[in-house]
């Protein structure tokens, strides 16, 4: 018995170190150098999955050029970095996803006094907007010009469903919450999956306090 | 041993097999980095993310020295299980059995009894593993499932961080923080087993840091049909009722203190034997058990590296039945701390303190002397995390002490290696010693077995011995787990167990006596005369196919091969420890989010013949659909054992058999 016991072990021993030292061989490099945030790195893969959860009207769900991409826009000071580089080759609805830049209004020329952004058709054409924290102070106005045109408005600041944004993501004890206003949702014509309400964190339906 | 060589090539398969697919996804993942494993990941996991990278002290489960699982929220709510033992048929190397609809018996690596008796269980740090037997009463932990956070399990010996009766396993079931229970739940279903089930829950806060949830929960159970073909007498019911409050006072001191109650009833049949025809009779009885636990547990924070927790428990039960009642109460009281001692050093001790005092009813078929008895158990553990080198290799010593009633000190040892060359492999290794204490039946009972007709008939009573020792285990672990990328993860894991003193029924010299009626009478005197070598491995790989597809699997193999010592005169024993437990195990999972906010999942599982409990192989095949009709309202409905009308899934020698059946279950749960 003992002898066969030895002989068992050994057998074990074989099929498990067997692939083990296989499998080692080409996997030693782990890559890394990537300069954002873990903190961003989450908040993008919030915003990829908020896509998949909403629905746009006709016109920039099925547009009728088929290339035309699900375009994520990020208004302000970029905290995101390289966090969205892997999207590149990931499709949502089988149509690639893309992130644009825009400036912030700070940045953007001043003396305009009724604050519209250079930008703004561009922004329009958003599937997503991601509102940084760099432009608290234009939430109102940002969300006015683009709230006839389904965005979906998404920033990480307080009060920003107050102010008529429709997911604001939370954090509390080290995870990441989200929280929906439906009431914007519906003015700016996007339907919201069930998913999405069930795993929010708070769901509001109504109009933002004037 | 000729015959393992074919259960050895199916290994090697299922090992080639599960590889191949590993270097096709390999190829795909290849340099892929951190941020494109958040893009993998659905709501539900980005939610569960820490968002600053966890301490250092806390080990994250790829690293870690042993078979680990975790089945979380999510698999026990897709698993469509109205409880825990349903739902650990999922854990990959864990053998689950119902004998009836309120017994299973749940095992680890082998050693499936009526009673198992080498699994550690705890429902958040709280043992429920009762000292009559040293196994579980599964039905009467009948918690909500939407409660439960996570249910962690370790296959193989724990007993250096968790004590005695961790010599198989540890199944540690963790429930949520009332943060995360907040609002109303309730929930209603029935069907064609599961007659009724409801249950509610509210969660509030009570300060800006303090939040609580109270909860009901009733369900009642049909009767199954037994195994000679007449109805059973199983069908069962229970109520429970329960709340917690956590307080998070500061960062770094959290308190909770949380209470439950219950009452269950449950028909059982239980043989009446005499010494003049029929010799036995079997009569139905209702048993009846009601009970209450508290615990209230503080965790403080000195610094990154370092903690304490601690944790008091007190727990009452009562059980009246025909056979036997007992009454038992149980205060516990365990302190542990964490902390390290320069750079390679993390340590871990604690101390631990635990009463517990029973009374039992006693009747002619079964009683225990003495009646009542205060089992006094201290214990002492130090664990040392060195690390050899930084993230790479880490060597974990450590040691249980423990002094019980019975047998005096124990000591249970271990040495554990994990080598993590890098993110994606993980190779370890352990030595361990564990031991099962003996349990209150086998040193105080004297239990009627059997009366065998005849002229003169035999009468046979099984009794406690003082002698009884603990068991004793030396169990080597090898495993490797593989994460090519987030989407994909194999375990694998071996062991080569050697036992040691397991328990043994001895059969005394029969004796003529001559009243009432003249007859044998049989002594069955347990003892330790038996040793075992047990091996086996489980494999077992999830793959997220696409974000709304996943796929699981697992296989298991054991082989148990028990022989008694010379001098034992044991008949009984061998065939229980070699031939009640699956050799092969097989299981399929497939979680799928249809459109329009619908989940279709099904299961799949193959559980080997158990030759000494007389059960062939079976196969069980789960569906359930779900549909989330609002965000606040889902839909559930359950298909268990599509495959066949009925099959039984082991026979026991105690309690009654019935067996499992198609089962048809519906229930909808309201959020608000």
């Amino acid at each position: 018995m003992a002898g066969a016991k030895k002989t068992t072990i050994r057998v074990y021993s074989l099929i498990l170190f067997g692939p083990v030292l296989l499998s080692l061989a080409p996997v030693c490099y782990a890559q890394n150098g990537q300069d954002s945030t873990r903190e961003y790195k989450i908040k993008a893969a919030f915003l990829y999955n908020f896509i998949q959860f909403v629905d746009w009207p006709k016109e920039k769900e099925e547009p009728d050029d088929h290339n035309e991409p699900i375009t994520i826009g990020i208004l302000g000071r970029d905290p995101f970095q390289d966090a969205f580089e892997s999207l590149k080759d990931k499709s949502i609805k089988g149509r690639m996803v893309v992130t644009k830049r825009f400036k912030s209004h700070t940045e953007s020329d001043r003396n305009d006094d009724n604050r519209i952004h250079p930008d703004i058709e561009a922004i329009r054409k958003c599937h997503l907007l991601f509102v940084c924290a760099s432009e608290k102070e234009y939430v109102g106005n940002i969300i006015n010009s683009v709230k006839a045109h389904s965005v979906l408005t998404v920033a990480d600041m307080e009060g920003f469903l107050q102010a008529g944004g429709i997911i604001n993501l939370t954090m509390e004890k080290n995870k990441f919450y989200f929280e929906i206003n439906v009431a914007n949702a519906k003015r700016a014509n996007l339907e919201m999956r069930s998913k999405l309400l069930r795993l929010a964190r708070k769901v509001v339906d109504r109009d933002p306090i004037e | 041993m000729i015959g393992t060589r074919r259960e050895t090539s199916v290994f090697i398969l299922a090992l080639v097999i599960a590889f191949a697919f590993d270097a096709e996804l390999f190829a795909l993942q290849q340099g892929a980095d951190e941020s494109a494993d958040f893009f993998e990941m659905s709501l539900e996991e980005l939610m569960n993310v820490e968002i600053a990278v966890a301490s250092k002290t806390k080990e994250k489960l790829f690293e870690t020295p042993a078979a680990v699982y975790v089945l979380t929220a999510e698999d026990i709510r897709r698993s469509g299980a109205t409880n825990i033992p349903d739902a650990l048929r999922a854990v990959p190397g864990v053998e689950v059995v119902r004998i009836n609809s309120y017994t299973y018996s749940v095992t680890i690596r082998g050693f499936m009894e009526d009673y198992a008796n080498k699994l550690l269980v705890m429902i958040d740090g709280r043992s429920i593993y009762t000292p009559v037997y040293s196994g579980i009463w599964w039905n009467i932990h009948d918690l909500m499932l939407e409660h439960i956070e996570r249910i962690e399990v370790v296959r193989g010996p724990g007993g250096t961080l968790w004590g005695a009766n961790a010599v198989n396993g540890v199944i540690n079931i963790i429930t949520k923080k009332t943060s995360d229970t907040q609002g109303t739940l309730i929930t209603a279903g029935g069907g064609t087993e599961e007659r009724g089930i409801g249950a509610a829950h509210y969660g509030g806060k009570l300060g800006e840091n303090t939040h609580y949830r109270i909860y009901s929960k009733y369900s009642n159970h049909d009767d199954g049909p037994a195994i000679d073909g007449t109805e059973g007498a199983d069908e069962w019911d229970i109520f429970r009722t329960g709340m917690r409050i956590d307080w998070d006072r500061t960062e770094k001191d959290k308190l909770s203190l949380q209470g439950n109650i219950f009452k269950t009833q449950f028909g059982d049949i239980f043989p009446i034997f005499s010494l003049t025809p029929p010799y036995v009779q079997n009569i139905a009885d209702k048993t009846s058990i009601k009970g209450t636990d508290i615990l209230s547990c503080w965790e403080h924070t000195f610094s990154e590296t370092s903690d304490m927790a601690l944790q008091i428990y007190y727990d009452q039960t009562e059980r009246i039945g025909a056979l036997f009642g007992e009454k038992r109460d149980t205060f516990d009281i365990d302190f542990q701390h964490r902390f390290g001692l320069g750079n390679r050093h993390e340590l871990i001790w604690g101390l631990g303190y635990c009463l517990s005092t029973d009374n039992f009813s006693n009747s002619t078929a079964f009683s225990m002397t003495p009646s009542s008895r205060n089992l006094n158990l201290y214990s002492g553990f130090v664990q040392d995390q060195i690390s050899l080198i930084r993230d790479k290799l880490k060597l974990t010593l450590g040691v249980k002490l423990e002094h019980n009633e019975y047998t005096g000190l124990e000591y249970q040892p271990s040495a554990r290696i994990a080598w993590t060359p890098n993110t994606r492999n993980t190779v370890w290794a352990a030595v361990s010693r564990a031991v099962r204490t003996p349990s209150r039946y086998e040193r105080d009972v004297r239990n009627e077995w059997a009366v065998y007709p005849g002229t003169p008939p035999t009468y046979m009573v099984a009794f406690g011995s003082n002698d009884v020792d603990s068991e004793e285990l030396l169990s080597f672990e090898l495993g490797y787990r593989f994460k090519p990328s987030s989407r994909f993860l194999l375990d694998v894991a071996a062991y080569a167990n050697t036992y040691h003193n397991l328990r043994s029924s001895e059969g005394g010299i029969p004796q003529f006596q001559p009243t009432p009626v003249p007859h044998m009478f049989l002594p069955v005197t347990f003892d330790n005369k038996f040793d075992a070598e047990a091996y086996g491995a489980e494999v077992s790989a999830t793959w997220k196919v696409t974000y709304n597809w996943k796929l699981s699997g697992s296989y298991n193999l054991q082989k148990t091969f028990a022989h008694k010592v010379r001098s034992s005169t044991d008949f009984l024993t061998e065939d229980i420890y070699e031939g009640k437990s699956p050799r092969n195990q097989f299981y399929f999972r497939s979680c799928f989010d249809l459109p329009g906010n619908k989940e279709l999942d099904m299961s799949l599982k193959y559980v080997d013949s158990l030759p000494g409990a007389g059960v062939r192989s079976y196969m069980r095949f789960d569906v359930r659909f779900a549909w989330h009709i609002n965000e606040n309202t889902e839909l559930n409905l359950v298909a268990q054992n599509l495959l066949d009308n009925k099959h039984a899934e082991y026979t026991s020698w105690i309690c009654q058999n019935t067996e499992a059946e198609r089962a048809f279950f519906a229930n909808l749960i309201w959020r608000h």
